[in-house]
């Protein structure tokens, strides 16, 4: 995936950037409050993320957009607040809540993974999710997850070990409960059948009479479909009740109003100066109709189409019911008389033989489960095996890296959180945030770019920031970061030596005000694609 | 100072199409639209536009006769004339015409234009009005200078509108473009008889001492109730015509299951319907609107169900077809159409 554009619209000013490109893009600035910050987390919030604006920026009254490519196909995010819209090739769509948004996301743009939150499996957020790729300017914390508390750094794990390892074992807690639960009530019928044939043994004659030659499973089937059919030709029967009440209601409506438009017509005034009978008012009488005879004609018309649509659903609807009601007719007539009678009672009558293949039955279902719960115990141990090797793959990785920004460093990672009392020294928390993106991007193959505001932060060396633009140039993916430089290195054109890099500068903002009134026309456009004037 | 009502109309006929054109123009085009409060018509011209203070008038003579000569034109432009030269403050004179042949113009691609674009026929223009003035009054003198400097202010208009034009000019409402010319020919009919109704009061000699006495006589149309009208009337044709709830009124059906949201906007298009037929109702009913229409508008943030509460306790809601829900619906109707 790559990011193409982003802009916020706040009031009468806009910014839009159009400059990202793929590989290592550096929004770079020669000092503070230039606006890099606000247009990355802009970016990421228009795409469904947390708002971590910084305190007086009003975002929940400004517009936020990204646009972006997911294989080929161009995507555009549009968020106000709470709304987010997305426009791609099936049109537009409107999402109130970040739940519909993150499915809609999910099931046709890039799949999101699940992860097990208050009992149930569930989509991960984009808050969540984001946090795998893009790493933020503030609030950050080495031990801890980014931003709000609804998510754990154990959710963060799952996540990751749900994207890198396909042996997943998480599933198997719900599905062992389920089928432990099958096995109690399995294990009761079966109890219940061999009581049944205990009695058919005592009693072989009552149970040969009452089923000659029809099957207990036919029984139950004929019963399930009538019962079916039943039901949905009493739900089609309410629905064109409900259309006629309606038909009814419009058909008295109009009678009224027809009656009413007769009395207007019937005026017999006319006007002592110049005949006319159009006599709207007297002197000191209100003036204005509430409504002409176009109007009243215009109703009246929609009122009959409305009338007609629905006598249309109503032949509908009857069709469907002498459709069902034929299915009904069928059922009854091939069924035999004698079932027809014990259907009445719906008594459960078995011939020893039925008994008996329910009885087999039932016991290899029971069997089936015991195999699976020893299945899934077993890939539950596999699956947490799957997990250390993937931690470890991600932790080996990213002391490689770590290694080759600081060759003297002396930390050896060990998780992927550290611990809540280990604090790290100036650049080795960048040093780490760094390795951890690329590390999980190298593993879990993820499409997306690496996004880092700030990625000099703590103090980064020049040459370790060499190393890291090199490193992220090797990666055939789109990187996004941000940059403060000192003068010096402003005034030597710092990152000209990269050539491949795309460096774009924000120095010419006016200190916290990238916003302007000129962007607006650009935001216009965006907006036209939404149909939003 | 005093103004004498003259030249009125004194053959009563129906008024005539371009007489509505002219007061369509004044109030959707011509350049002092926004400051027009009220509209009097037949009073000191066909219609004369006047802000809320009533401290100014913009003059407007129609002529919808198919060919004028210069002189003619000239000739048409006494009452203008008059006016500027009476005590009160006339600031603003248009001419408005139908057609005037290309020959006697030096840009006739204009259609809103100065007494220059005459060229040479100016000079036949000031005769015109020379000559009907002093027709009419023969004890009086009047130099030179007068009749170019009230020609310098007069604006020249050659109407350019179709009818469905016009009005869609006269307020925003979300997808006007989209409705029948047919409506908007029955809301030009609708303006163009009430014009008349109002023409046809007699002030003829009637004196008045400043503008605003002029009210009195209720040869006046509100700009506002205009506005209305055509929001009412834009309104009345969404009744019935589909089943959907309007974006504003979301709210109000949300906890509804579909068969009672269906329901719902049964029962409101119903009241809705109602209103606009019954007669006897239309004060309070349009009272209403009129509400709700300034509530709207000064108001954009709230929701149509706060308005309607408002409404409730200023004691706007006294038409029983505008109860709950049926009013708040129509609230939602007119703040889709007005809101950005």
């Amino acid at each position: 995936m790559i990011i193409l554009e982003t802009g916020i619209r706040l009031g009468e000013e806009a910014f839009v950037e159009r400059r990202f490109k793929e590989g290592v893009n550096i929004l770079f600035s020669d000092d503070n409050n230039k606006g890099k910050t606000l247009i990355i987390q802009g970016m990421l919030y228009a795409l469904g993320n947390q708002p971590i604006f910084p305190t007086g920026f009003n975002y929940r009254e400004a517009t936020f957009y990204t646009k972006c490519r997911f294989n080929e196909v161009t995507w555009t995010f549009l968020r106000k607040d709470s709304i987010i819209q997305v426009h791609g090739p099936n049109g537009i769509n409107v999402f109130e809540s970040i739940s519909e948004y993150k499915r809609f996301f999910s099931e046709n743009i890039s799949p999101l993974p699940m992860i097990s939150m208050d009992n149930e499996r569930k989509l991960a957020d984009p808050e969540l999710f984001f946090q795998m790729f893009y790493l933020s300017q503030d609030k950050r914390n080495p031990s801890n997850l980014i931003g709000g508390s609804y998510y754990r750094k154990a959710d963060f794990l799952e996540m990751v070990y749900a994207l890198g390892n396909d042996t997943a074992p998480f599933d198997s807690k719900e599905s062992i409960q389920e089928l432990k639960d099958e096995l109690i009530s399995l294990k009761s019928e079966l109890e219940s059948v061999k009581r049944s044939i205990k009695f058919s043994k005592k009693h072989p004659d009552v149970a040969s009479i009452a089923l000659k030659g029809a099957d207990k499973e036919n029984f139950v089937i004929k019963r399930q479909e009538l019962s079916k059919v039943h039901a949905r030709i009493s739900s089609l029967t309410k629905d064109r009740l409900r259309e006629e009440n309606r038909i009814a209601k419009l058909e008295r409506l109009s009678n009224e109003l027809l009656s009413l438009n007769r009395d207007l017509a019937e005026g017999k005034v006319i006007c002592g100066d110049c005949g006319s009978k159009n006599i709207i008012y007297k002197v000191g009488e209100f003036l204005y109709d509430v409504s002409n005879s176009y109007v009243r004609a215009q109703i009246l018309e929609s009122i009959k189409n409305q009338i007609a649509l629905k006598k249309e659903i109503i032949h509908e609807k009857s069709r469907d019911i002498n459709d069902q009601q034929t299915i009904l007719q069928r059922l009854i007539e091939t069924t035999p008389r004698t079932l027809q009678q014990i259907m009445a009672f719906s008594q459960e009558i078995s011939s020893l033989r039925n008994l008996d293949e329910k009885h087999i039955s039932i016991t290899s279902r029971i069997n089936k489960i015991n195999q699976t719960l020893v299945q899934l115990k077993q890939n539950e141990n596999q699956g947490k095996q799957g997990n250390n090797l993937l931690e470890e793959e991600i932790l080996s990785l990213m002391n490689f890296y770590y290694k080759k920004i600081d060759p003297d460093g002396i930390q050896k990672f060990t998780a992927l959180f550290t611990k809540n009392d280990q604090t790290y020294s100036g650049s080795e928390e960048q040093e780490f945030y760094f390795s951890k993106l690329v590390a999980l991007s190298d593993v879990l193959k993820h499409e997306y770019p690496i996004i880092i505001d700030s990625f000099r932060d703590g103090e980064i060396s020049s040459g370790k920031e060499n190393v890291m633009i090199e490193i992220l140039l090797s990666k055939k993916k789109q990187s996004i970061l941000t940059a403060t430089l000192k003068q010096q290195e402003y005034a030597d054109e710092k990152y000209s030596k990269f050539p491949s890099v795309n460096s774009i500068n924000y120095s010419g903002h006016i200190n916290s005000h990238i916003l302007n009134d000129e962007d607006l026309k650009e935001f216009s456009s965006i907006y036209k694609i939404f149909g939003i004037s | 100072m005093t103004y004498k009502f003259k030249y009125t109309e004194k053959n009563v006929a129906k008024a005539s199409e371009f007489e509505t054109r002219a007061l369509l123009f004044l109030i959707t085009s011509s350049t002092k639209k926004d400051l027009i409060h009220y509209l009097f018509i037949d009073c000191f011209n066909d219609i004369s536009g006047a802000g809320e203070k009533c401290e100014e008038i913009f003059d407007i003579q129609s002529k919808g006769l198919t060919s004028l000569t210069p002189g003619k034109v000239g000739k048409s432009l006494i009452t203008l004339f008059e006016n500027s030269l009476s005590g009160f403050n006339f600031s603003h004179f248009i001419l408005f015409l139908q057609h005037v042949d290309p020959k006697y113009l030096q840009d006739p691609s204009l259609k809103v234009f100065s007494a220059n674009n005459f060229g040479i026929q100016y000079k036949k223009v000031k005769e015109g009005l020379r000559n009907e003035y002093f027709r009419r009054h023969p004890d009086l003198k009047a130099d030179e200078k007068t009749f170019d400097c009230f020609l310098s202010n007069v604006q020249f208009v050659v109407d350019n509108n179709t009818k469905p034009e016009y009005i869609k000019l006269l307020t925003s409402f979300k997808n006007i473009n989209l409705k029948p010319d047919a409506l908007f020919e029955s809301i030009f009919k609708d303006i163009q008889i009430i014009q008349h109704a109002k023409k046809i009061i007699k002030v003829e000699d009637i004196e008045i001492l400043n503008v605003q006495d002029a009210l009195a006589f209720n040869k006046h149309l509100n700009i506002r109730d205009l506005q209305i009208l055509i929001i009412n009337r834009l309104i009345g044709i969404e009744i019935f015509n589909d089943n959907r709830v309007p974006m504003s009124f979301v709210n109000t059906v949300s906890s509804l299951e579909i068969d009672q949201r269906k329901d719902l906007i049964l029962e409101c298009n119903t009241n809705l319907s109602r209103a606009l037929f019954d007669k006897n109702t239309k004060e309070d009913f349009w009272s209403f609107l009129e509400s709700a229409i300034l509530e709207v508008r000064e108001n954009p943030e709230n929701t149509p169900e706060q308005i309607y509460a408002s409404l409730e306790d200023r004691n706007q809601v006294r038409t029983r077809y505008m109860k709950y829900p049926a009013g708040v619906y129509l609230i939602s109707l007119i703040k889709d159409g007005l809101d950005k």
